[in-house]
C-alpha cells in the first residue's frame, strides 16, 4: 500500500505553501469541525478508534491520552513536541519544513478536542533558522486566513498557536521537562503523578504530542477511522515515518505502514552501503536496545515484532551498521550522548551516565579489564528503573544490549586493546 | 486507608506519600532531598523502597500511597536500591570526613555507614568544584555537594528570596549564587541546617569543635518579639553555634540569621566584667561582693536626701521577665514611681488608652487565616525575618498583604499593594481611607515599632484606630524588643503596675525623666548611645544628676564617663530567664553558659537589693509562679481604646525625619555580633533624602538640617526617587549627632 | 559590580513580543528566548550585566536567569567567535565519517572543540551531539544553517566562503 500522510506534500514544488496543503485536502477536517460544531468527545472517540499511537517514542494511544483531560471548563493547553533530538531521528524537522500546515491543523483539532484555547509548538533550538522560519511563515498565513486565532471563520471558536524555541537540551523532549522549559526554567523532568493531563503547563491540564502524531490527525479526521486502522498490522495500526541512517545507500525518511518488513525498508533505503554486510540495527533511536543484523532481517517494522526481539520501535530512528562497525566505539558514542544530556537531578543518572561513559572511554583507550564489562552491566542495571524520567533507562538499555549481543567484541577489545574490526 | 509497611498495618490518609506515613510511625527511610517543609522533587533516589507488585523500587518521598499497598523498607530489593544510590553519591563525594565540620551529624556519613558498600569500585576522576564566597555567615565546600537542591528550594519556597541556584547540568551541576557574596537573605543560615552534607557550613563554627563534644541547651531568641526557639551548642562553656529548636507554633524548623548568629554579641570586647564605683572623679574597681551594698546605700541615701520623685529608672525591654518583675518590685517598694522601658519613644500621650500590653492579637499559626494583613510602618524582611516564612505560607493560602510605610521597603513575600507616603499624608489617608478588598473579610492590621518612634504617635494610633474600624479589622502590634510585652504587663511603665493595674498618681515617663533634672538615675541593661530617643537629652541629664547607676553587660563611652556605679550583669544566655512573645506566650529557659566570675546574675542582683531592704526574697521558681498567675488573668487581645481627646493634624511640617530600624542594630547584643555586621544588609547605613527637598542638580554636596535650633551638616547621603516627598530617612545605626533625636519634624537650611 | 547594561528599546520590544505568548502573570517563560535574542545582539554571548538587566526587566531573580543560561547549550556565557560551527559527531554521523570531518576542522582552524579561533572568526562549539539530520550524515551547522552529506573538500569550501 502506498499511503502517505505526513510526507504527502514533500515532493511538491512548494511543499510548505498553503496552496499545496489545500490541494491535498488540507484544513477540510478543521473547517468541518468548526462549522458543524462537532462534539469534542466524538473527535476523541474517532482518534481512539483509529488506533493512532504517539510517534514520539513511547507509542501511547493518542485518543486515550486525550480522554484523560478533565471535562470541566477551565484553561487547558496543547503542546506540540518538536524538540526532536533522539539520535537517529530526523523526521519532525522535515514535517516542519515541508508540511507545516498539517501540524497547525493537527494542533487546532487536538486543541479543540481537549478544550485548549492556547497551543504551543516547541521547536528545538537548532531549528531556529530553517524549520522555525518555515513554520512561523505557515502560521502567519493560517492566522491571515483566520484558520487560527480569534473567532475562527466566525465560528466563535478561538485558538491561539505560538511557536517557541528551545536553546539546546535533549532532555526537554521529555514531556514534563518540556513543560518546565516552556515555563522558563531548567528543563528538568517532573515527577509523575500528577500527569500533565491533570496538572501540566502552568499547573493546568495539558496534552503533549509529538509533531508527527499531530500532523497525522487531520488526514485521519478527513477519512473514516477504519481507514487508518486498516493500514498497519495487529496493534500497530496505521503508518509511521522511519528515519534511516548509517551505512545505507539511500538514507532518508520513509513513511510506510506499520508491519512493513525491515527488508523492504532496507531496500527503500538503497540497501547496505557499498553492498556491505548488515551487522546490527538500532531500530528506534539511540536509546533502544541494539538488534543483530540477522535477527533484524526477520522482523517487521511494528511495535510487536520489534519488541519480540527485545528492542523497541521508539521514535523511528533506524540506525544501520555494517560489518566495518566497531561496536565498542558506537556504544561509547551513545554513552557520551546520555552523559552530556542528563539533566542532573537524579543521582543514578547524573553520576551513572558519566561513569558508564568514562569506563567505555577507558576501554577504547586500551585501559579496560574484563571485570569492567561486568561493572558496566551492573551500573546500567542500577540506573534502570530508578530515575524520574526515561533518560536513565535510555542510557542503560544500549549498554546492556550491546554487551549482550556483542560481548565477544568487547572481550576482544579489552584483551587485545584494539577493535575486532580494524 | 490502610497500608502495610514491613507487614505491619498502618493507618494512612489518602493524600499521603509513603515517607509521610513512615515518618509518622518512626519507620526509618533514608533521604536527602526530601524535607517536610519543602516541595518534593524526588531526585536523590535515596528513599527507594520495594512496593509489592512493582518491578523497580520506588521513591518513598513522592509515591502516593494506595489502599493495601505493601511496602518493605528492609527487603533485599530495597537495600540493593539504596546501596546503589549511595554508591553513585559517593563516587564524586570527597572522603574528607576527618576535616569536615559536618562529620558526626552528616546524613551522608550516617546513611553510608548503614547502606553503603565498604569500598567503591569507582576509579575515575572525582569532580572538583571551585568554591566562591557566598556570604560572611556561610562557608562552602561545594565539592561535597550532593545536589539535593534543598538549599535552592528553601530560598525559593520558604525564604521567598532565591539566591542560590543550580547551574550547568548533568554531572557538572553546581549550586551557586549569581555573584560572589550573593547570599544576603535574612534567613540564609537555614540552608546550613538543610544541607545534609558538609557543603554549606556555619562559618562561625568552622573548626571550633567536633559535633560529638557539644552540649545542647534550649533558649529563646532575645532579638525579636516572635520568640523563636533555639538550641545553643556549647563547648567548654562557650556557645559555638545555634540551631533551631523545632516549635511548630513559632519558628517551625527555621531560625533567622539574627537569632542564629546574634550570640556573638555575648563575646564582644565591650563586655563589662568588673564592678566599679566612682571616687574622686575616677572609676575604681570594687569587689563584686560589695557593689550591690554600695548601690543600695546610694539609692537609700538619695531617698533620704530627696523625695522618691527625684529618682528615675529605665529598663531595657530586652531584659528577662524575671528581671523586669524584680526591677519594678524593688523600686515600687522603695516608693519610686518613675519607671519606664519605652526609652526609644517620645510621645506618651496615648499611654492611658493603650491596651494592657502590645500583642499580635492572634497566634502566629493563625496568620494564614486572615484574608488581608495590613502592615503599618514595618518591614518584615529586616525586622521580623522569621515572619517572612509565615507570610509566604499565608500568601500561598490566598492571604493578601498590604503595606503602608514612609519608605519603599522590599519584602520577600508577594505584597498586593504598597503605599509609600510621608507621615502627614499617611495620617490624612488613615482618617478616611477604606481598602475596598477588605470589605466583609477577615482582616488584621499590624502596627510596627516605627510608629511608636513618631513624635506624634498618639495622633497616629488614633488615626489607625479609625482606619481599623473603617475596614473592620483587628489590630495587632509588633514591638521593637523581645520582651516589650513584659515591659507593659509587668509594670515597667510609670502609669500602671504589675498586671496593668492603673495608678492614680503616675510617675514620669521616659521623656519626662530626662527633662526633670532628677538627682538619681538608674539604668538597667541599656546602651545610652543607642537605646534612647534622644541621647543628647540623656547626656544632659546624666551631667546634672548626682548619682548614675548602671546595671549593664557592656561598657560604653557614655557609661564610663558618667557612671557612678557600674554593676556588671549577665546577658540572657548567662542566667535563667523568660520572655513573653507577641502572642502572649511565656517561654522560660535556663542558664546556658557561666559568665566570668565577676559578672552578677541580673535577677540575683535585684533580688539582693530586695533582701538588703528587708523585702521578700525570691527564687526563680517563685518569680515564675507569680508571673504565671498574673498572666493567667490577662486577656491577650489588643485594642486601641478611643481617646476622647481630639488631636489636631499638624500640616505645617517642613521635613519628615524618620529612622529605619537597622536589622543588626536593634539591640545591645546583636549590635555587637561581629559577623552579622559584616553582611551586605549591615552596610546599609546611609541617610536618604527625597529629591524634592534636595536636588543634586544644585551641585551641593552637604545637607544642612535644622533641628531644635541646631544645624546638622550631613555629607554622607543619597538622594532617592522612591522616597515620598519632604522626607529624610536614616538607618537607626547611622552614627551621627543628627540622628540623636528621633524627632519627626525638622527643617532644612539651604 | 560590573557596569550596568541597558536593554535597547528595540530588544525590549522583541522581549515584550515573546512575553505576549504567555499568561500575563508569568514572568519566567520569556527568559529562554530573551536570552537568545540578547545574545544575538551581543556577539553571541551574554554577560552577567546582561543577565542582571534581563532579570530586572522580567522581574525574576538573577539566579533564575543564570540557571537557565547555563542549562541550555545554545546560550553562551563566555565570549565566542562570530561564526558558530557545530559538527554532529553522534552515532549516525560517526558511521558516515564525522570524526574525520571534526578532526579536519580542528586542524584547519587550529582549535579544539569548545574553543574559538584567536581572530574570533569561528567558534567550534562543543555541541557535537545529534542535530536531527541523521540521514544527511555527516553534517554540520554553521550559524544554524545545515550543511549535509559533507566531504572534506566541501567543508573547506564552505569554511573558506564564510566572512
Ligand atoms: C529523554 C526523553 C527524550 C524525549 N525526546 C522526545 C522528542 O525529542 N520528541 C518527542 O516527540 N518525544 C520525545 N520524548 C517522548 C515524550 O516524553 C512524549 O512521550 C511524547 O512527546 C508524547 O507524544 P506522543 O504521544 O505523540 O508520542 C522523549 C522522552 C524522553 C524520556
Ligand atoms: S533520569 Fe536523568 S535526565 Fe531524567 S530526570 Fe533524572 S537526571 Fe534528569
Ligand atoms: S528523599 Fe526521596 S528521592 Fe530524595
Amino acid at each position: 500500500m502506498n499511503v502517505k500522510i505526513c510526507t504527502e506534500t514533500f515532493e511538491s514544488n512548494k511543499p510548505a505553501s498553503l496552496a499545496t496543503y489545500l490541494k491535498y485536502g488540507g484544513y477540510e477536517a478543521w473547517k468541518k469541525i468548526i462549522t458543524e460544531k462537532t462534539p469534542k468527545s466524538s473527535i476523541v472517540e474517532k482518534i481512539k478508534n483509529s488506533g493512532l499511537r504517539g510517534k514520539g517514542g513511547a507509542g501511547f494511544l493518542t485518543g486515550l491520552k486525550w480522554s484523560f483531560i478533565p471535562l470541566e471548563n477551565k484553561q487547558k493547553y496543547l503542546v506540540c513536541n518538536s524538540d526532536e533530538s533522539e539520535p537517529g531521528t530526523c523526521k519532525d524537522r522535515d514535517i516542519l519544513r515541508y508540511n507545516p500546515h498539517s501540524i497547525i491543523e493537527g494542533m487546532l483539532i487536538a486543541s479543540y478536542a481537549i478544550g485548549a484555547s492556547v497551543a504551543y509548538n516547541y521547536l528545538r533550538g537548532e531549528f531556529i533558522d530553517e524549520q522555525k522560519r518555515v513554520f512561523d511563515e505557515a502560521l502567519k498565513i493560517a492566522y491571515q486566513e483566520n484558520l487560527v486565532g480569534k473567532d475562527i471563520l466566525s465560528s466563535s471558536v478561538s485558538i491561539d498557536i505560538y511557536s517557541l524555541i528551545g536553546a539546546g537540551a535533549y532532555i526537554v523532549g521529555e514531556e514534563t521537562a518540556m513543560l518546565e522549559s516552556i515555563e522558563g526554567k531548567r528543563g528538568m523532568p517532573r515527577i509523575k503523578p500528577p500527569f500533565p493531563a491533570i496538572k501540566g503547563l502552568f499547573g493546568k491540564p495539558t496534552i503533549i504530542n509529538n509533531t508527527e502524531t499531530l500532523a497525522s490527525v487531520p488526514k485521519i479526521m478527513r477519512n473514516e477511522p477504519d481507514w487508518y486502522k486498516n493500514i498497519g498490522i495487529g496493534d500497530s495500526e496505521g503508518i509511521k515515518m522511519f528515519c534511516t541512517s548509517g551505512h545505507l545507500e539511500k538514507p532518508g525518511n520513509y513513511e510506510i505502514p506499520l508491519g512493513t518488513p525491515f527488508r523492504d525498508l532496507l531496500e527503500l533505503s538503497g540497501g547496505v552501503l557499498n553492498k556491505g554486510e548488515l551487522k546490527a540495527v538500532i531500530p528506534g533511536g539511540s536509546s533502544v536496545p541494539v538488534v543483530k543484523g540477522e535477527t533484524m532481517l526477520q522482523l517487521n517494522m511494528d511495535y510487536e515484532s520489534i519488541s519480540s526481539a527485545g528492542s523497541m520501535l521508539g521514535s523511528g530512528g533506524v540506525i544501520v551498521m555494517d560489518h566495518t562497525t566497531c561496536m565498542v566505539s558506537v556504544l561509547q558514542r551513545i554513552s557520551r550522548f546520555y552523559y552530556a544530556e542528563s539533566c542532573g537531578q537524579c543521582t543514578p543518572c547524573r553520576e551513572g551516565t558519566g561513569w558508564l561513559y568514562k569506563m567505555l572511554t577507558n576501554i577504547l583507550e586500551g585501559k579496560g579489564t574484563i571485570s569492567d564489562l561486568d561493572t558496566l552491566n551492573r551500573i546500567a542495571s542500577q540506573i534502570e528503573g530508578h530515575c524520574i524520567c526515561a533518560l536513565g533507562d535510555a542510557a542503560a538499555m544500549p549498554v546492556r544490549s550491546f554487551l549482550k549481543n556483542f560481548w565477544h567484541e568487547f572481550e576482544y577489545y579489552v584483551d587485545k586493546k584494539q577493535s575486532m574490526v580494524s | 486507608m490502610k497500608i502495610y509497611i514491613n507487614n505491619i498495618e498502618y493507618d494512612a490518609n489518602p493524600d499521603e506519600t509513603i515517607i509521610q506515613v513512615a515518618d509518622r510511625n518512626n519507620i526509618k527511610i533514608p533521604r536527602f532531598c526530601y524535607h517536610k517543609h519543602l516541595s518534593v522533587v524526588a531526585s536523590c533516589r535515596m528513599c527507594l523502597v520495594e512496593i509489592e507488585g512493582v518491578k523497580f523500587a520506588q521513591p518513598a518521598c513522592s509515591t502516593p500511597i494506595k489502599e493495601d499497598m505493601r511496602i518493605s523498607t528492609k527487603s533485599s530489593k530495597t537495600k540493593e536500591a539504596q546501596k546503589s544510590t549511595m554508591e553513585f553519591l559517593l563516587i564524586n563525594h570527597p572522603l574528607d570526613c576527618p576535616i569536615c565540620d559536618q562529620a558526626g551529624e552528616c546524613e551522608l556519613q550516617d546513611v553510608s555507614l548503614k547502606h553503603g558498600d565498604d569500598h567503591s569500585k569507582y576509579l575515575e576522576f572525582k569532580r572538583v568544584v571551585v568554591d566562591k564566597d557566598i556570604s560572611p555567615l556561610i562557608s562552602t565546600e561545594m565539592t561535597r555537594c550532593i545536589h539535593c537542591s534543598r538549599c535552592v528550594r528553601f530560598g525559593e519556597e520558604v525564604a521567598g528570596n532565591k539566591e542560590l541556584g543550580l547551574i550547568n547540568r548533568g554531572e557538572f551541576t553546581e549550586i551557586r549564587a549569581f555573584i560572589e557574596d550573593g547570599v544576603s537573605s535574612e534567613l540564609s543560615g537555614n540552608m546550613i541546617d538543610l544541607c545534609p552534607v558538609g557543603a554549606l557550613n556555619n562559618k562561625l563554627y568552622s573548626y571550633k569543635a567536633r559535633t560529638w563534644d557539644l552540649k545542647q541547651h534550649p533558649i529563646i531568641s532575645p532579638h525579636d518579639c516572635i520568640g523563636s526557639n533555639i538550641f545553643y551548642h556549647v563547648y567548654n562553656n562557650e556557645i559555638v553555634r545555634a540551631i533551631p529548636k523545632e516549635n511548630s507554633d513559632i519558628n517551625q524548623t527555621w531560625l533567622s540569621d539574627r537569632d542564629r548568629f546574634g550570640y556573638q554579641g555575648i563575646y564582644s570586647k565591650d563586655r563589662c566584667y568588673v564592678s566599679k564605683h566612682r571616687k574622686n572623679k575616677t572609676l575604681e574597681r570594687v569587689d563584686s561582693q560589695d557593689i550591690i551594698k554600695k548601690v543600695n546605700n546610694a539609692i537609700n541615701s538619695s531617698l533620704d536626701k530627696n523625695t522618691s520623685s527625684k529618682i528615675g529608672s529605665f529598663i531595657s525591654a530586652q531584659s528577662t521577665s524575671e528581671e523586669m518583675f524584680l526591677f519594678q518590685n524593688l523600686l515600687r517598694k522603695l516608693g519610686i514611681k518613675n519607671i519606664d522601658h519605652r526609652t526609644n519613644e517620645r510621645d506618651f500621650d496615648y499611654q492611658d488608652t493603650y491596651p494592657l500590653m502590645p500583642s499580635l492579637g492572634c497566634n502566629i499559626n493563625d496568620l494564614s487565616e486572615y484574608d488581608n494583613i495590613i502592615l503599618i510602618g514595618v518591614n518584615i524582611k529586616t525586622e521580623y525575618p522569621i515572619l517572612t516564612v509565615r507570610l509566604n505560607e499565608s500568601v500561598k493560602q490566598d492571604t493578601k498583604i498590604y503595606s503602608y510605610h514612609y519608605f519603599n521597603m522590599d519584602e520577600d513575600f508577594p505584597v498586593e499593594k504598597k503605599f509609600v507616603m510621608n507621615n502627614t499624608d499617611l495620617l490624612s489617608l488613615f482618617q478616611e481611607h477604606t481598602l475596598e478588598s477588605c470589605r466583609n473579610k477577615k482582616n488584621l492590621l499590624v502596627i510596627g515599632p516605627n510608629i511608636t518612634y513618631f513624635s506624634n504617635q498618639s495622633v497616629f494610633l488614633q488615626a489607625l484606630d479609625k482606619f481599623a474600624k473603617n475596614i473592620n479589622s483587628q489590630i495587632g502590634y509588633l514591638t521593637d524588643f523581645c520582651n516589650s510585652t513584659s515591659g507593659w504587663i509587668l509594670g515597667n511603665v510609670p502609669h500602671r503596675t504589675i498586671g496593668g493595674v492603673k495608678l492614680d498618681n503616675p510617675g514620669l515617663n521616659a521623656t519626662e525623666m530626662l527633662e526633670n533634672d532628677l538627682s538619681t538615675l538608674i539604668f538597667y541593661n541599656l546602651d545610652p548611645e543607642n537605646d534612647f530617643h534622644n541621647s543628647s537629652a540623656l547626656i544632659n541629664s546624666l551631667q546634672k544628676s548626682e548619682c548614675n547607676i548602671f546595671f549593664t553587660s557592656y561598657l560604653t563611652p557614655i557609661i564610663e564617663k558618667y557612671a557612678d556605679y557600674i554593676v556588671p550583669i549577665s546577658t540572657y544566655a548567662e542566667s535563667d530567664g523568660s520572655f513573653i512573645n507577641i502572642e502572649g506566650r511565656f517561654q522560660s529557659f535556663n542558664k546556658v553558659i557561666t559568665p566570668n566570675s565577676n559578672v552578677i546574675d541580673g535577677w540575683r542582683a535585684l533580688n539582693e537589693l530586695n533582701i538588703l531592704n528587708n523585702h521578700q526574697a525570691y527564687t526563680i521558681e517563685s518569680i515564675r509562679s507569680e508571673l504565671s498567675s498574673t498572666l493567667s488573668k490577662i486577656d491577650f487581645t489588643s485594642k486601641i481604646l478611643i481617646d476622647k481627646k481630639k488631636y489636631e493634624l499638624d500640616k505645617s511640617t517642613k521635613v519628615h525625619k524618620n529612622s529605619l530600624r537597622h536589622i543588626y542594630s536593634t539591640d545591645q547584643i546583636v549590635r555587637r555580633a561581629k559577623s552579622l555586621n559584616e553582611t551586605i544588609q549591615a552596610n546599609n547605613k546611609s541617610v536618604y533624602v527625597s529629591r524634592d527637598i534636595f536636588d543634586d542638580s544644585e551641585n551641593k554636596k552637604i545637607l544642612k538640617v535644622v533641628e531644635n535650633n541646631r544645624v546638622f551638616k550631613i555629607d554622607n547621603f543619597q538622594i532617592r526617587d522612591d522616597l515620598p516627598s519632604r522626607t529624610i530617612v536614616y538607618s537607626s545605626s547611622f552614627n551621627n549627632k543628627f540622628t540623636e533625636s528621633k524627632s519627626t519634624f525638622v527643617s532644612l537650611k539651604k | 559590580m560590573t557596569n550596568k547594561y541597558t536593554i535597547p528599546i528595540a530588544i525590549k520590544n522583541e522581549i515584550d513580543h515573546v512575553r505576549a505568548k504567555f499568561p500575563s502573570n508569568e514572568n519566567k517563560p520569556a527568559i529562554i528566548e530573551s536570552l537568545l535574542i540578547l545574545q544575538h545582539h551581543n556577539d553571541g554571548f551574554v554577560t552577567d550585566s546582561i543577565m542582571r538587566s534581563l532579570a530586572e526587566y522580567l522581574s525574576v531573580s538573577e539566579i533564575d536567569v543564570l540557571e537557565v543560561a547555563t542549562f541550555y547549550t545554545m546560550i553562551n556565557t563566555e565570549p565566542v567567535g562570530r561564526n558558530v560551527i557545530s559538527i554532529c559527531n553522534n552515532v549516525s554521523c560517526m558511521l558516515r565519517g564525522s570524526d574525520d570531518i571534526l578532526k579536519h576542522v580542528e586542524k584547519k582552524l587550529c582549535v579544539k572543540v569548545g574553543q574559538s579561533t584567536t581572530d574570533k572568526k569561528f567558534f567550534l562549539k562543543d555541541e557535537i551531539e545529534c542535530l536531527a539530520a541523521c540521514n544527511g550524515a555527516p553534517m554540520m551547522q554553521i550559524n544554524h544553517k545545515n550543511y549535509e552529506n559533507l566531504t572534506l573538500d566541501e567543508v573547506d569550501d564552505i569554511l573558506d566562503k564564510i566572512k
